[in-house]
């Protein structure tokens, strides 16, 4: 399990690391991507205390944090599953069957994209180009990518997903 | 400073400005939507694409500065730039531009408050297309969002111009709102939990373009299109911002601010637009009242100023009296009360109610009422706030207050117990408040939007108010007022007019003096003498002449009156 926000923002360690991601930058408020991500790392989303605090820290309104969070596809507002599972929805992936693909998961998983599994643990989204093109269609399952997958694949992967 | 040739017209940019903000300057007109002449520049919404000669592709002329050439670098020997706005490549960039900025949106002017009066129907009418390529179901998106207290949103009729987040940003520096998500799913939010509420927040839903943000008050209430404008100036505090004031059949529909760059630029605070909706819930009698037997009963006109004037025309000495005058009274209706006080008292009497509050350092001053300053100009006396009323009343016996409500909030004994000395109380107001139900005699005024006036800002800055709806017959100025029964003076043959007219011309001139010192007759002559001498046919008599050895003179024939 991981921490609470609170748990979050009253551990001495994290602290230390958001003051040493401030500084890295000649201005402070241009490290507010490097502080989301660090927060999405430790607690795998970012709460709307995290955004006030993170708004309070670099003195930009909370307001333009969430305009920060929500525009990213990458940042997650919400707790998301163990396993983040991203299916490309861009042209040439949709062309090599994607979309078939993306059905598939929906039905194994009982989910429709931008849903989490009452387990929590899987969580399914569209995402746009993966940058894998030309080996459509191209997922990726937290930090792995995968390509040309069929839907007998996916559930050979799947069944490697502790 | 760059000249620059924008349709075969020459214009001049300086340093400093935009080509949009030059060409806007110089009359030559360039469609835009999240350009705001009081907010950052951020090329958002590319309306205002123009050819630029020897430029690639087109650019955004509310972006584009413009560099000074070198002399042989000049385009025909003499331009620092060559601009396009009608070429067909600009027209088809506009239709293009209109045709996204319509993709998703719901297309329902025939019930959107902004109809009339919106910028997409505007532009579209003019560089438009009048068909769409799109063929698919459009993209829904959150309607009739509660933003704050007043403001609602519709994300589907939004064109994402960034107006309003950047006035929260920019002017109210509260920064309530964002843009939220990206592409054809972006929409404007607030924080979680937060919402709308700055002291200017109405001013969003004038800036926006569009018919996405609207405000509760005014939304769904009439087409803008029946709605009669009015030039006038807000009563709630001595910034006297400058307004345009909707009516539709006698009512006040809406107030809006109005552009005025000594006074308020382009904004007004929620507290002073909304003015007209506090007076709408408050009790009005048409009828001038008195009290007999206990009971504030209506009169006929006539019979009651006779009663009125045989009871205080000079029967009380001087020191007797008190009279609270408001800064709500515009320098008409305070020139007309001296004369009334020089005729009725023998004296000028009076004190102005000083009431002050909360002030910011944008609009909203600490003086709630507008014309503190004409007071001043008019060297009448000052009291501060209500803790004092007690002061002004204690032993007097006649007591007269002028459109304040002095006795709001006291409890009955208590008020009871400050007019325990007092034989004679007399109300004037525009509304009939707890004060009047206290009175002997009540006089119902015109309301400030009943009524033509002047007045003075903090800043001396003199503007018109205006009859922006007609009070019913009963409630009158208060220079006619004063006009009415100066006349019944005359026929009940009380009267000591030369003393007052002698007086009136030593106050007058030392009002002049005022004037003179802070620069304010540059406009012509002042016309509050005008409309206060039209109102009070005794006082004709005095001329422009007699006030000659001060150095004044009309201006043009219809200010002066010889
Ligand atoms: S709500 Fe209006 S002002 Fe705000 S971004 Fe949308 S169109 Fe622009
Ligand atoms: S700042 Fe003062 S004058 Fe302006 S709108 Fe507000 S109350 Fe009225
Ligand atoms: S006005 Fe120039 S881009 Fe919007």
């Amino acid at each position: 399990m991981s921490k609470s926000v609170k748990e979050l923002l009253s551990d001495k360690e994290f602290i230390r690391k958001v003051e040493k991601l401030k500084k890295l930058y000649p201005e402070e408020r241009s490290s507010l991507l490097a502080l989301l991500h660090l927060c999405q790392n430790e607690i795998s989303y970012i709460p709307h205390e995290f955004q006030e605090f993170v708004a309070k820290e670099l003195n930009i309104s909370p307001a333009h944090i969430k305009g920060v969070v929500t525009f990213y596809e990458m940042f997650f507002d919400k707790p998301k599953g163990k396993y983040l599972i991203q299916v490309c929805r861009t042209l040439p992936c949709m062309l090599a069957g994607a979309e078939i693909l993306l059905e598939h998961i929906s039905t194994k998983l009982g989910i429709q994209p931008g849903q989490t599994t009452p387990d929590g643990k899987y969580t399914l989204v569209n995402v746009e180009c993966l940058a894998c093109c030309d080996k459509g269609p191209a997922i990726m399952i937290n930090d792995n990518l995968y390509t040309r997958v069929t839907p007998d694949e996916f559930d050979n992967i799947l069944k490697e997903l502790k | 400073m760059a000249l620059v040739l924008i349709d075969g017209k020459e214009i001049v940019v300086n340093p400093e400005e935009t080509l949009l903000q030059a060409a806007l300057r110089q009359n030559i007109y360039i469609p835009y939507y999240c350009y705001h002449p009081s907010l950052s520049i951020v090329g958002q919404c590319r309306m205002c694409l123009v050819k630029v000669e020897g430029a690639p592709k087109l650019l955004t002329a509310c972006t584009t500065y413009v560099p000074e050439l070198p002399k042989e670098k000049k385009i025909d020997g003499k331009y620092d730039m060559k601009i396009f706005t009608k070429s067909e490549e600009v027209k088809e960039a506009q239709r293009g531009v209109l045709e996204f900025l319509l993709l998703n949106h719901p297309l329902d002017c025939p019930i959107c408050d902004q109809a009339g009066e919106c910028q997409l129907q505007i532009y579209s009418y003019e560089y438009g297309n009048s068909r769409s390529e799109f063929r698919f179901e459009k993209l829904h998106a959150p309607k009739r969002v509660d933003l704050g207290e007043h403001i609602v949103y519709d994300a589907e009729r939004c064109i994402k111009c960034t107006r309003c987040i950047r006035f929260c940003n920019e002017v109210t520096k509260s920064g309530e709102l964002t843009l939220i998500k990206r592409g054809v799913h972006t929409y404007v939010d607030t924080f979680e939990g937060k919402s709308l509420n700055n002291p200017y927040s109405i001013c969003t839903a004038d800036i926006c373009p569009v018919g996405a943000l609207t405000y509760k008050e005014f939304r769904f209430k009439e087409r803008v299109w029946f709605l009669q404008a009015t030039n006038s100036v807000c009563p709630e505090c001595s910034r006297n911002c400058s307004i345009r004031v909707d009516t539709y059949k006698g009512e006040i529909m809406r107030i809006v601010p109005r552009f005025n760059p000594s006074v308020n630029g382009y904004f007004m605070c929620d507290y002073g637009r909304l003015v007209s909706e506090r007076i709408k819930n408050k009790e009005v009698r048409e009828i001038p009242s008195l009290r007999e037997k206990g009971i504030l009963e209506p009169r006929m006109e006539k019979g009651f100023y006779k009663i009125l004037l045989s009871k205080i025309t000079r029967k009380y000495e001087p020191k007797d009296v008190a009279v609270i005058l408001s800064g709500r009274m515009t320098n008409e209706e305070l020139e007309s009360f001296k004369v009334f006080s020089l005729i009725v008292f023998g004296e000028i009497l009076g004190d102005v109610l000083y009431i002050t509050g909360e002030k910011d350092d944008i609009l909203v001053k600490d003086e709630k009422r507008a014309n503190y300053c004409g007071a001043k100009f008019f060297d009448l006396k000052f009291t501060k706030a209500n803790e004092n009323i007690k002061n002004i009343i204690k032993g007097k016996k006649l007591v007269i207050s002028i459109r304040e409500d002095i006795f709001k909030g006291i409890k009955e004994e208590q008020v009871k117990e400050i007019l325990s000395s007092v034989e004679i109380f007399v109300v004037m107001d525009a509304f009939f408040t707890e004060t009047a139900k206290m009175s002997n005699f009540y006089i119902p005024l015109a309301s400030w939007f009943e009524m033509e006036g002047t007045t003075f800002n903090y800043d001396a800055h003199l503007q018109k108010i205006s009859k922006c709806v007609s009070p019913p017959k009963g409630r009158k100025p208060f220079y006619d007022v004063v006009s009415l029964m100066l006349n019944l003076l005359t026929e009940m043959e009380i009267k000591d007019f030369e003393t007052a007219k002698e007086k009136e011309i030593e106050s007058v001139k030392k009002v002049l003096d005022t004037f003179k010192e802070r620069d304010v007759m540059k406009g012509g002559f002042v016309p509050w003498f005008k409309e206060v001498k039209n109102a009070i046919p005794q006082l004709k008599n005095i001329s422009l002449k007699d006030l000659a050895p001060l150095g004044f003179s009309a201006k043009g024939k219809k200010d002066g009156d010889n």
